[in-house]
């Protein structure tokens, strides 16, 4: 079989750009549903929260919805990507839920804007352990919305619930929408 | 090294390296690399019937949610098949 130097070279890049865009896409794919579920998940309690002061006990309603709904997205819906560390993850994100709920009833944060950020951030350390072990973008979205947390937490901490409709909720779709369209 | 000549037919090729683009322990769902490569059922079919036969691919048919699902996944014969066609096709050029 001969094959001349430029059709090797074209054949090369095109083969190293189908390989780079179907990385992108089917990290994309995958995590799109479950960024959009949280990212209205946390666009909603926040604002809620913000519209209606000392009515946290939506979330008593929401997150265990968020929950069930996160465990149907994994396990029964059809992922293009089936992977062992997908697996892992899910199992990460299930301890995660036990330990925020465990710790919170131990603990009692002071307040509820702690316990929400203390929650946020719990999950974004799994989002920079996804990072480490699928794409290097999930550091970048766990990094960002936790230093969004904190400066809500400890500079506008006035807006704090909007702060975190709009950064935590937002970001998370943003991402979502940025992985799944902005990436091709 | 010389190129491999079930690998380096085109759709093959695109197959092979999509498969190689997950990380290695996943698979990928027929359908969802029919859309990405914009093949027929047909066509994807009978190249990777190629590519099995080859022991380049394992091909996995099992039910999710009482719904067919076909899952697709390198070997590692296959992976390093692929790599040696890419060095084979690096090293025309001069890389």
């Amino acid at each position: 079989m001969n094959v001349s130097s430029d059709e090797a070279r074209k054949t090369v890049d095109e083969i190293e750009q189908l390989m780079q865009t179907t990385d992108k896409q089917t990290t994309g794919d995958s995590a799109f549903p479950f960024l959009l579920l949280w990212g209205v998940i946390w666009f909603v309690f926040p604002l809620w929260v913000h519209l209606h002061p000392q009515s946290f006990n939506f979330a008593l309603v929401l997150f265990p919805i968020g929950g069930v709904a996160t465990w149907w997205l994994g396990v029964r819906k059809h992922q293009p990507v089936k992977t062992k560390s997908g697996r892992k993850v899910g199992l990460l994100w299930l301890v995660l839920f036990v330990f925020i709920g465990l710790l919170a009833i131990v603990m009692k944060p002071d307040t509820p804007m702690h316990a929400y950020a203390f929650g946020c951030i719990s999950a974004m350390l799994v989002y920079v352990i996804m990072g480490l072990l699928q794409d290097r973008i999930f550091i970048v979205i766990g990094v960002g919305i936790t230093v969004s947390t904190l400066l809500g937490l400890y500079v506008f901490m006035d807006i704090f619930w909007l702060w975190m409709a709009v950064t935590g909720g937002g970001g998370l779709l943003v991402s979502g929408l940025y992985l799944k369209y902005g990436r091709r | 090294m010389k190129l491999n000549d079930i690998i380096h037919q085109q759709v093959r090729l695109r197959i092979m390296a999509a498969l190689a683009a997950i990380e290695h322990d996943a698979s990928i769902d027929f359908s969802y690399l029919k859309k990405q490569l914009e093949l027929t059922d047909g066509n994807l079919g009978a190249h990777l019937a190629k590519l099995e036969n080859a022991n380049y691919i394992s091909v996995q048919k099992h039910f999710v949610a009482k719904k067919p699902r076909t899952d697709l996944q390198l070997t590692t014969s296959g992976r390093a098949a692929f790599e040696e066609h890419m060095a084979v096709l690096r090293s025309i050029i001069g890389d």
